[in-house]
């Protein structure tokens, strides 16, 4: 009876460990932290990512303690933007190392193999890119806020910016963000992290200096253009938008090329 | 366990792989022979989903490699032992092997342990020997177990005593029901190592067996205490005879032949062996077939 049950119903052959195992995701949050990992993998990676950070922190210092006019609202204001744009050439670096590794890198095709879904590898650079943002954030408005205000009570002035914060927060947020972006931009389109750090210290630093000498038309190029716009210092709304546009096609593009290219050697 | 049909490669209208299909079963050691450029590299690269095919599909456990979502459970996978990040310790590329594979971190050192190199886990990669590196890249492999293990060249330029461990650490996996796909361009590298040879030249696969069978030739090694009496000898007898390696005769005739010639002159000999084909002169000798 059994014999015949067995005969007509064959139960189904379990499948082997392997296939159910080789079937579920990784998490995402293992892949962001695989990534995070990657920043701080060798002496080398620490000390740059402690560097980036005392840059950047140093950097904001001497923005927020350096200047001769606090009078009004917009002379507070213009210290904190030369900071970001200036302060964070290390975080930038930081930035392009890591995507460059992925995808330009001698040793891509480890993580390619580990995970062929190359979305996903983009998303959890996308994530730790957002932690970087705001890292970055949070530690420049926090050096910035108490220092340009001692800056501004020794001189005399009273500090404006209290009643501001939301909106120098989004001046920062999004001029750290425009910046990453620009960072993450040039690593993707470059063929290697040498010519990705040569191209973005030819463009994103020179362009600051560019906009201040030549004006509006750079303004199209600068990824520093909408924070400058938001805080009423740069050519106008235009100019901001054609910037967002073109890095944001830059990235899309760059992001098209590493998701579809053969990874031949 | 790991097939693949037709698959096709075309650079700018040059193949490079043409039409390649094989099926490996689990337990075995399978090696891809070929001269530099025959394109085991590219091979093994759409294999893995890194190149796509212009034509055909490999599959790995029934699918596509890039369709598994975790692969490493199902392929472990060498390209280069080339380490990318020189400065990283061994235990820190194998940790972030493992977060990216949703593995736990002890599986970094249990992987380290099985290819001999948890000693050593904690210095830089910088430091390692090429033997180690080649260790490493096996380890990461098989964090997961997985049952294929896709392998680029493991035993180049490897030491000795390397080559042996490497080798000792493939035919484990295999022994233990494994399928194992690695490339070499030697056939010492496959000598051992390999139940099945596919030799592949100009991106197509020429010839598909076992490596004695594949590179047996119709002549033999032979050597005696006097060897100016030996080439009389088989000269003699009719068999062409040329110089051969280590002090050996290569004569053109089967060793059972040779060794009755020998018999009946009375001459002893010290060597008697049947004379291997080298990779190139395989590749010649099948390149030559398939033009007739």
């Amino acid at each position: 009876m059994n014999l015949e049950i067995a005969r007509r119903d064959p139960s189904p052959r379990p499948a082997p460990s392997w296939t159910v195992k080789g079937d579920r995701r990784v998490l995402g949050e293992d892949l962001v932290i695989s990534e995070l990992l990657g920043l701080v993998s060798t002496r080398r990676d620490v000390w740059l990512v402690v560097l980036a950070l005392l840059t950047t922190v140093l950097g904001t210092l001497v923005f927020a303690t350096g200047s001769d006019r606090m009078g009004n609202v917009d002379e507070q204001t213009v210290p904190l933007l030369f900071a970001i744009q200036l302060s964070q050439v290390l975080v930038h670096v930081l930035v392009i190392r890591m995507v460059c590794a992925s995808w330009h890198g001698p040793g891509r095709w480890i993580g390619l193999v580990a995970q062929p879904a190359r979305r996903r590898t983009l998303y959890a650079q996308a994530a730790v890119l957002g932690l970087i943002v705001l890292t970055v954030t949070i530690v420049q408005l926090g050096v910035y806020f108490p220092f340009a205000r001692a800056h501004a009570l020794a001189m005399g002035e009273p500090f404006l910016l209290a009643g501001h914060f939301w909106g120098l927060l989004a001046i920062q947020l999004i001029g750290t963000l425009m910046l990453v972006a620009a960072s993450a931009a040039i690593a993707l389109l470059a063929v290697n992290v040498r010519g990705a750090l040569a191209l973005y210290l030819c463009s994103v630093p020179v362009l600051l200096f560019a906009r201040q000498a030549i004006g509006s038309l750079i303004g199209w190029f600068d990824p520093f253009q909408p924070a400058a716009a938001l805080a009423g210092t740069g050519p106008g709304a235009f100019t901001a938008i054609v910037s967002v546009l073109l890095w944001a096609g830059l990235v899309t593009y760059g992001v098209r090329r590493v998701l579809t290219r053969d990874i031949d050697s | 366990m790991l097939s693949t049909w037709g698959l096709t490669k075309e650079y700018a209208g040059q193949t490079v792989i043409d039409g390649v299909s094989f099926e490996l079963v689990p337990g075995t050691v399978t090696a891809l022979l070929g001269p530099v450029g025959a394109g085991k590299s590219t091979l093994l690269r759409m294999i893995c989903g890194l190149t796509t095919p212009t034509e055909g599909t490999a599959q790995i456990g029934g699918r596509a490699f890039a369709e598994w979502p975790n692969p490493a459970q199902v392929a472990g996978v060498l390209l280069d032992a080339v380490p990318a990040h020189p400065g990283r310790t061994g235990l820190m590329e194998l940790t972030i092997a493992a977060w990216r594979s949703g593995l736990p971190r002890r599986r970094a050192v249990e992987a380290a342990e099985r290819v001999g190199l948890a000693d050593v886990l904690r210095e830089p990669m910088t430091e390692y020997s090429l033997g180690r590196r080649v260790r490493l890249g096996l380890a990461r492999a098989m964090l997961a177990n997985p049952p294929a293990l896709i392998l680029d060249n493991p035993l180049r330029g490897l030491e000795p005593d390397a080559i042996g461990a490497v080798r000792a650490v493939l035919r484990g996996h295999a022994q233990r029901g494994g399928t194992v796909l690695m490339t070499a361009g030697t056939l010492t590298e496959v000598d051992k190592t390999a139940d099945r040879v596919l030799v592949l030249d100009g991106g197509r696969i020429l010839a598909d067996g076992a490596l004695s069978y594949l590179t047996a030739s119709e002549r033999c090694l032979v050597r005696a205490a006097d060897m100016a009496k030996l080439g009389k000898v088989l000269l003699g007898a009719e068999i062409v005879v040329r110089p051969g390696v280590d002090g050996h005769l290569s004569a053109h005739a089967s060793v059972d032949r040779v060794s009755e010639v020998a018999y009946r002159a009375g001459l002893p000999l010290v060597g008697l062996r049947n004379e291997q084909m080298g990779i190139d002169d395989l590749v010649l000798r099948l390149t030559a077939g398939a033009r007739r």
